[in-house]
């Protein structure tokens, strides 16, 4: 007999989930989290879109510790010290919420916990316990093993779970992207006055230009209730080779993003409250990656189930899906007495009936975002464009169509491909 | 006989966050952890039940108030000291015990200690507040003698012996049962339980009582500030003789040489 039905590796979104439906169907569940907490050390952007979670806690809003709903979106492009921000306000269909890891991870851990799971904190997994080629248990810091009838890897991006369990290729740093957080206090009253929001709105903005040089990726700002969550994403591969670089270059766009004109002044009078550094999967990697083998699936980001825009990055949502498919999957093993990867098959079965639809139409968008011109010329071209449009000096002015030809040219796109990768944004969304 | 190791729920004092402007702490956003020198305590009380013949309790009075924060955060301090393998747990709380010094505390515990143990084992300070001054005030309410700093303890028939590290000096000490004793962090290197010895804690006793103070409080904090440090932002400049010599000039004006 197995010490546990199920053993949970990780305690985020994906890993709660996972614990809290499969306690609540009354299989005996054991969750481990290095951090010192769940959520102490994780952090994201900011936002979630909340259609996963909600199927599992219908309006979990009410009582989750979500910051704000978003309900302004900004595009901004920036431009030396110019810049162009392109506003949407609405109330969405599909909802979404700001929030903050430390708070969030621990409510939806204790979810998980008062359906009876056990979540403990402080302890690192090493790494699967594999018997004859299956995956019996779990090897915890100090070389103890634990065995379990089914491991749920949901131990994050880098998952040494998966890669253990032969579920994935050994990942090079292009396979990733990194991102960089900062957390800065203000008064209510500041955030709602400066982003144009009224209590409990939030807004989602996100910047690309010239900040970060070239390289893909950008500036993102969400609020919360009495903070903002502001930060970057960048490409790792093209960034740099060695950590120490990767860490001064986020630091550098960090800063001159925060000291752009336009960004500047809704951060003024802030407090830096917390600083935080994350890497992202990238798409790509999904393609050599297995999600399931006897008696292990692979949930959430551990899986690649992580979309990387370029600036801003889904994955909560996923990572809630494909751990709700897999708590079913997991829940039928251990019911028909079979965990084996062919019985397991189930859970591929589940996400392709579904999430898998909604990932791939995400990934296509990534496609699209794969053109560096939208991190450099295309924000330099609506930051002209516009000056061109509303500036006025008294002299004689070009029109507007030549004026764009030359723009164009001088960025070396012509305005068919100009044309096309408009079309594709479009066809994309 | 049984042992009563008292464990006190400490602010986690590298989590704390201050406002470096007005001074302010923020006592309320820190998460709170079982003190490290309790966790000493506890390695010795484990070590020394058997010896005695009796149980190891944890007893911790928890002054963080009574909110569902602070009561999951010492069940889980509690579940790390009974995995060490204590025996069981009392965990006292309620509203008001955060407004309560150590005079109040001393005779709450008092309370739950009196005719049901031979022996307490403390930390000789906690970790956040580190006034040493309960394991000395409880030893009078109870009306034990009181062993401080202790690096070591023996059983001996009846008594015990202990060697108190003291500045200059050691010495050794026999006392007769009943008796508080603080220890040293350099008494023992605390056990770190295993996954499974966890996930046993959890089934182990946990007996959570009520606060309520059976005293007013002598003390009372008004206010708990971070000291400002003003730095006096001198730029020396010149070459080096030059700039060293200044250095000396501006460090004799401050007193500092
Ligand atoms: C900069 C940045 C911005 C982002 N912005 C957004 C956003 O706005 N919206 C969005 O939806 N997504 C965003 N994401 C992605 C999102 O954070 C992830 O997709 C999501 O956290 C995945 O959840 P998870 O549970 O799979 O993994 P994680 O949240 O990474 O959780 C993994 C857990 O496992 C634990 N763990 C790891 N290894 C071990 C081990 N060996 N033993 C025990 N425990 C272990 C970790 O401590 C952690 O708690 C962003 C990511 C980054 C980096």
């Amino acid at each position: 007999m197995a010490d546990f039905d199920v053993i949970v590796v990780g305690a985020g979104p994906a890993g709660s989930v996972a614990s809290y439906l499969l306690a609540k169907r009354g299989h005996t569940v054991l969750t481990v989290e290095r951090g010192k907490r769940p959520g102490a050390k994780n952090m994201f952007g900011g936002r979630l879109y909340s259609w996963s979670l909600e199927r599992i806690f219908p309006e979990f809003w009410k009582e989750a510790p979500v910051e704000r709903e978003v309900t302004k979106e900004v595009l901004g492009f920036l431009h030396g010290e110019r810049g162009v921000e392109i506003r949407l306000s609405t109330r969405p269909k599909g909802r979404s919420f700001t929030l903050l890891r430390a708070k969030f991870d621990q409510w939806l851990a204790e979810k998980a916990e008062d359906a009876g799971a056990e979540v403990i904190s402080g302890f690192k997994v090493e790494r699967p316990l594999i018997r004859d080629g299956r995956v019996v248990g779990i090897v915890a810091e100090g070389d103890e093993e634990m065995e379990a009838e089914v491991v749920i890897a949901a131990d994050g991006a880098l998952s040494f779970m998966a890669e253990k369990a032969g579920l994935r290729p050994k990942l090079s740093k292009e396979d990733f992207a990194v991102g960089a957080k900062e957390v800065i206090e203000l008064p209510k009253e500041v955030i709602e006055d400066r982003f144009g929001l009224s209590e409990d709105e939030g807004a989602a903005q996100l910047y690309v230009g010239d900040l970060t040089e070239g390289v893909i990726g950008g500036g993102f700002i969400y609020t919360n209730k009495e903070s903002v969550s502001l930060g970057v994403v960048m490409r790792i591969g093209s960034l740099a080779s060695k950590v120490s670089e990767i860490s001064t270059a986020m630091w550098e766009v960090t800063e001159k993003f925060k000291s752009h004109p336009m960004i500047r002044r809704y951060l003024e009078g802030g407090k830096l409250v917390e600083y935080s550094a994350h890497i992202i999967p990238e798409t790509q990697f999904m393609r050599g990656v297995k999600l399931y083998t006897d008696g292990m699936v692979v949930v959430g980001d551990a899986a690649g189930f992580c979309v990387n825009y370029g600036v801003t990055v889904r994955g909560m949502d996923f990572a809630i899906e494909s751990a709700r498919a897999a708590a079913e999957a997991v829940h039928h093993a251990l019911e028909s007495g079979d965990t084996s990867a062919r019985s397991l098959s189930k859970y591929q079965e589940i996400l392709s009936s579904g999430m898998l639809r909604e990932f791939e139409t995400a990934k296509k968008a990534v496609d699209l975002m794969e053109d560096e011109r939208l991190y450099s010329s295309i924000p330099k071209i609506a930051v002209e464009t516009l000056e061109h449009l509303f500036l006025v000096d008294g002299k004689p002015k070009e029109n507007l169509y030549s004026f764009l030809r030359k723009e164009f040219s001088e960025e070396g796109i012509s305005l068919l491909s100009a044309l096309l990768l408009g079309w594709k944004a479009l066809r994309s969304m | 006989m049984d042992i009563a190791v008292l464990v006190k729920q400490s602010l986690d004092v590298q989590e704390l966050r201050v406002d470096q402007d007005t001074g302010k702490i923020y006592i309320e956003d820190a998460p709170t952890k079982a003190g490290d020198i309790e966790l000493n305590a506890t390695e010795e009380a484990v070590r020394l039940k058997e010896k005695l013949g009796g149980k190891a309790i944890a007893i911790m009075l928890s002054t963080g108030g009574a909110s569902g924060k602070r009561q999951k955060e010492a069940r889980e301090a509690l579940t790390r000291v009974l995995a060490m393998g204590l025996d069981g747990a009392v965990l006292i709380m309620g509203e008001g015990a955060e407004k309560g010094d150590t005079y109040v505390i001393a005779k709450a515990l008092a309370e739950e200690i009196r005719d049901k143990f031979g022996l307490v084992l403390a930390a000789e300070g906690s970790e956040d507040n580190f006034s040493g001054l309960l394991p000395a005030r409880l030893a009078a309410e109870l009306g034990w003698p009181y062993v401080a700093y202790a690096t070591a303890i023996e059983v001996e028939g009846d008594h015990v012996k202990v060697t108190r590290s003291l500045e200059d000096f050691e010495e050794v000490v026999r006392v007769k049962f009943p008796a508080v004793i603080s220890v040293t962090q350099e008494i023992n290197k605390p056990r770190v339980p295993k996954l499974v010895e966890i996930v046993k804690a959890k089934k182990k006793p946990l007996d959570q009582k009520d606060f309520s103070p059976p005293v007013e409080p002598k003390l009372t904090i008004r206010e708990l500030k971070v000291p400002k440090v003003e730095r006096k932002q001198i730029v020396i400049e010149g070459d080096v003789e030059e700039a060293a010599e200044k250095l000396i000039q501006a460090l004799k004006e401050e007193g500092v040489l």
